[in-house]
């Protein structure tokens, strides 16, 4: 017999938890039921969807053959406010009453899509790039700019400097006043370009520190300790090809000689792209391993930069040669530009796009992972 | 009498040895029609039915690498986009007469005919497993990768499909590097939320 619809509703409810748990596998429902036990579950689940649909409709009809349902026409009543109160009350009931029976219809929908839900279950979600990662590497952009800025002058004045010593050819002439003076302002640009370096290069360093260190722990924790070899394949496998290859915005320059500036603004401009994307996880995954690999490197290599710059500040000071410009100056003045300003732009995608000719025949055998 | 009696024993006696040495023979000698040929055509249909016929006989199931490799010579010699389906129900068959297992078979498949790597570990987390034997599948997915260049390049004449598996083994080794140098690194400072 048809109990009211409050008592079928809950019934519902009680059974599309078990079914609901046992869908998702909760061990413990399955281990503590037989198979004969979930299969009646199962129908029992299917007559209470009846019993509501059924129960809500007749109260519907009901409903509206008294006047009484939230979605009858209302109708103006003279009440005092006691009856006004428990009207008011009574209208907020009936309009509670309303998601109950809807409930009762969508159940099987609900019911449905948790199933496809826990059969399709999707790839786990990494998140590779929180705010703090996406700011740090906003911050090492902006860093990098300041001092390749403060730096462009001096290393320009610099290099017109040697230029003029080269074509007044003091090599080897370095008694003519008119070559000692040169080298002498060559050598006082030479010690403002490596104490504007030495200290400016503390904060890149520790702006690209703290890039690293939070890239790497979100690769850690998210790729490292959460998924297995396979499970990377599968995250770079979850764009469809077109995105994947053809897309010119995929290439990323490895071990380019971009100035510093600029490319930790298009690692920047990378992390907003591959977030934008809806569902690109590969695209976050390698633009994520390339930031951290090449700031990796961009580290050691401030740190060796820094190292020389100490090393030439002692041997200048102990030489006491402010006036002698020594090849090694050069090639620091070099070795900087290289590092920080770019030279000899050279672009080295990693990933070679596709031949554009088609295969005729896509055959998908039974075997294929 | 004597001299007859000698002789029916020497006839029956010369009798019994030789159908002993005949029975024996039956179980010494060996039998030359039971030897598992590899096929020896240049087309690979009239290849793959040799293989059945050969791998019928149970003595012949352990010699299906020998079989399969002559197979993919024989494909790569008569190249064509359908080898692939070939070689899959050619797997199938396999695996339905108990030559082989599912794993095996797919495994097959999978090394030359998709895009995809089977040579990655599955059980265990990077940083727990597949760190730790880093090198030894760097290795393993290039050597996977010529697998693939033989199926997907020379058999089947997939550009495009080999191109992905050229691609997505640079990601992965990519991803891989990434990752494991993350894993060996000692959190020097806080986590970052």
């Amino acid at each position: 017999m048809l109990k009211n619809l409050d008592e079928e509703t809950l019934l519902l409810f009680r059974n599309l938890n078990f079914v609901g748990k046992l869908i998702n596998h909760e061990g413990e429902e399955i281990r503590n039921h037989s198979p004969r036990e979930i299969f009646f579950a199962c129908g029992n689940l299917l007559i209470n969807w009846l019993a509501v649909s059924l129960l809500a409709l007749l109260s519907i009809l009901k409903g509206r053959k008294n006047n009484t349902h939230p979605w009858a026409n209302c109708k103006e009543v003279t009440l005092n406010s006691k009856h006004i109160l428990t009207y008011r009350i009574s209208k907020l009931l009936e309009i509670l009453a309303f998601p109950r029976w809807t409930l009762g219809l969508l159940a099987p929908l609900l019911l449905a899509w948790s199933g496809t839900a826990a059969a399709g279950a999707p790839p786990p979600t990494i998140r590779l790039f929180p705010t703090t990662v996406v700011e740090n590497v906003k911050e090492s952009s902006q860093v990098a700019k300041d001092m390749e800025t403060s730096l462009q002058d001096v290393i320009a004045q610099l290099e017109q400097q040697w230029d003029l010593y080269q074509e007044s050819k003091c090599e080897g002439n370095e008694g003519d006043g008119g070559c000692a003076h040169i080298a002498q302002q060559m050598g006082d640009k030479y010690l403002e370009m490596l104490s504007l370096m030495d200290e400016q290069l503390p904060r890149i360093e520790h702006s690209v520190q703290a890039t690293v260190d939070s890239l790497e722990n979100r690769l850690r924790q998210e790729l490292g300790q959460k998924l297995t070899a396979r499970d990377l394949q599968e995250i770079l496998l979850e764009a469809p090809p077109q995105s994947q290859l053809s897309s010119p915005k995929r290439t990323v320059h490895r071990r380019s000689s971009h100035r510093l500036s600029e490319r930790f603004r298009q690692y920047y401009q990378l992390v907003l792209q591959a977030g934008a994307q809806a569902g690109a996880s590969d695209s976050v995954a390698l633009a994520a391993a390339d930031i951290y690999l090449d700031s990796t490197e961009v580290l050691g290599l401030l740190r060796l930069t820094q190292n020389e710059i100490n090393r030439a500040q002692l041997m200048i000071e102990l030489r006491n040669q402010f006036g002698a410009v020594t090849p090694e100056m050069h090639e620091v003045v070099t070795g900087v530009k290289k590092i920080l300003l770019g030279e000899n732009e050279i672009s080295t995608p990693y990933e070679a796009s596709p031949p554009t000719t088609a295969f005729p025949e896509e055959y998908r055998s039974p075997l294929e992972f | 009498m004597a001299h007859q009696s000698l002789f029916s024993a020497l006839r029956h006696s010369g009798t019994l040895v030789a159908a002993l040495w005949i029975a024996g023979c039956q179980f010494l000698a060996p039998d030359t029609t039971t030897e598992c040929a590899l096929p020896r055509t240049t087309n690979i249909n009239q290849a793959l039915a040799q293989t059945r016929n050969e791998l019928e006989r149970s003595e012949c199931h352990l010699h299906f690498d020998a079989y399969f490799e002559r197979l993919l010579e024989t494909a790569a010699g008569d190249p064509g986009p359908k080898h692939s389906e070939y070689f899959s129900e050619f797997l199938l068959w396999a695996n339905a007469q108990d030559i082989i297992t599912r794993r095996n078979a797919q495994e097959y498949y999978n090394r030359y005919f998709n895009t995809k790597f089977v040579s990655l570990p599955d059980e265990y987390s990077n940083c727990a497993y597949t760190c730790r034997i880093q090198e030894e599948i760097v290795q393993q997915m290039k050597e996977e990768l010529l697998q693939k260049d033989r199926g997907l390049l020379k058999i089947t004449g997939n550009n495009r499909a080999y191109a992905e598996a050229n691609s997505l083994h640079d990601s992965i080794l990519l991803l891989l590097e990434a990752t494991c140098t993350a894993c060996a690194a000692a959190p020097s400072s806080p986590p970052s939320p």
